[in-house]
């Protein structure tokens, strides 16, 4: 048997509701939420759609970790009895939790909640906007097509694994201060078109200039814990010190063309 | 459903495009990571076409919708309420007898029993209701109109099952191990009626990759 405590919320009412699961081996948190939905109460509500890490539509906060119900495991998580400091970054503080066989389930943070565990996804939605998630040159594409060496490939792989689940944003410190901040998945997706040979110098350039503020890459806090909730392994943090580094040399380098533009 | 090379049904105006969609495209089973074509070539074609269709056309009033949304509003309005089946027993059935009969070693025996225990389900999905009545995120609702669904197409997978006597793609029978192209070549569609589904069959479109056994 295992105790979910989840929180509800319908309205402006918000309370917390536990409800006791019969375990199965190998049932996962999104099982459990199923067993609840379907056997003790018809009325609670959570998204899904995958069940297996590829949707990221379950992202959710699971004892105080956000993370994807379909990857989590009841066993895992039911005696879990703090969070650890080392998978949740260096400045995260360690959650001391009393309640054995218990699992404490709340929607993610950083987001407008609608009912129970489902998160209002828009903002997120808007804030990724801002960037242009896309390849521009779409209709230049020179005969023969676009090619690519294995090795950039690879490297890109690295940021495109992203779902948008938003865990990255529910774990983000900078996100949870500052409504305008652009979050880590959108950062690292800028920092991915950077990346790509497909794409036009000039919409590389207006990318840079979308996240080259406080609401952008100079808003993060560093202390990766993005990337250490991350379940396809995206490194956010990483797209984002690069992108502190590569900006200050484009715009060096715009500034001598403009200089020697003057000179003639 | 149906669909033509332009995703349009049978039934004007609707097109159906993705896993929904036969258009005949794929052979007796669609591989994993091939729904690109269908995706975006057909998904394309399809709303091309849709936005030239109705080009031109009035727009219907509000009130020509009304008694569809009236029945749609009794439909769930009747499936509401404390006494009766929990959708989830006879989904967890359901499941049952699609994974043992229909699942991936087909033979008669089983598939006359699917048959059989599905028609029962069906009677017996006619008493499920919903207990909660929350307006917004209703997944118990979502799910009880979703297994009238699937109710009626696991019941005519498992009929078209155990009518193909062969062996193609996806379905196999360990009762007939080999492809019979003169006979089964060809769709099955099923059409509701008030006695219950009805078999029709369509032409499979073949242009350079002929049929051939399997050997690998």
């Amino acid at each position: 048997m295992v105790n979910l405590k989840i929180r509800r919320q319908d309205g402006e009412r918000i309370w917390y509701e536990t409800f006791q699961v019969e375990e199965i081996p190998g049932m996962s948190v999104m099982e459990a939420l199923f067993y609840v939905q379907e056997q003790l109460d018809g009325s609670i509500c959570f998204r899904y759609s995958c069940r297996g890490a590829v949707c990221g539509s379950c992202s959710m906060l699971i004892n105080k970790v956000p993370r994807l119900a379909c990857r989590t495991q009841v066993a895992d998580a039911k005696n879990e009895m703090t969070i650890d400091a080392v998978k949740m970054g260096p400045l995260a503080k360690p959650i001391v939790r009393v309640a054995r066989d218990e699992i404490l389930i709340e929607p993610l943070p950083n987001l407008k909640v609608l009912r129970d565990l489902i998160v209002d996804m828009e903002h997120f939605y808007e804030l990724l906007d801002i960037i242009k998630p896309w390849v521009s040159s779409g209709k230049d594409v020179p005969e023969g097509g676009n090619l690519m060496s294995p090795e950039l490939e690879q490297k890109i792989e690295v940021y495109t694994n992203c779902i948008l689940c938003a865990v990255c944003h529910g774990s983000c410190p900078a996100a949870a201060r500052d409504e305008t901040y652009l979050g880590p998945a959108v950062l690292v997706k800028a920092w991915r078109f950077y990346l790509d040979p497909r794409e036009h110098e000039q919409e590389k350039l207006a990318r840079f200039e979308a996240v080259d503020n406080e609401s952008g890459v100079w808003g993060c806090d560093v202390v990766f814990k993005c990337t250490a909730v991350c379940p396809k392994k995206v490194t956010p943090t990483q797209g984002i010190i690069s992108q502190r580094k590569q900006i200050p040399n484009q715009k060096i380098k715009k500034a001598i063309s403009r200089g020697k533009k003057h000179e003639n | 459903m149906s669909s033509d090379k332009n995703g349009m049904t049978p039934l004007e105006g609707l097109y159906a495009v993705g896993e929904c969609a036969c258009i005949s495209a794929h052979g007796a089973n669609r591989l994993g990571g091939n729904s690109l074509l269908d995706t975006i070539v057909f998904g394309k074609r399809a709303g091309e076409h849709a936005a030239d269709h109705i080009s031109g056309k009035e727009t219907p009033s509000d009130e020509a919708y009304m008694g569809a949304l009236k029945d749609e509003a009794r439909f769930i309005s009747d499936l509401m309420g404390e006494e009766g089946e929990n959708f989830a027993a006879v989904r967890d059935e359901l499941r049952t007898v699609m994974q043992q009969d229909v699942g991936v070693f087909r033979d008669r025996s089983g598939l006359e029993r699917a048959v059989d225990t599905i028609r029962q389900l069906i009677e017996k999905g006619r008493s499920v209701r919903v207990k909660s009545n929350a307006r917004s995120f209703n997944y118990e609702l979502l799910n009880a109109i979703e297994l009238k669904g699937m109710l009626e197409l696991g019941q005519v997978i498992a009929m078209g099952a155990l009518v193909r006597e062969e062996s193609r793609g996806a379905h196999y029978r360990t009762d007939f191990l080999e492809s019979d192209d003169e006979h089964w070549l060809k769709h099955t569609l099923a059409y509701q009626t008030p006695d219950g589904p009805k078999p029709e069959y369509k032409d499979v479109t073949i242009t350079n990759f002929q049929p051939k056994r399997r050997e690998y």
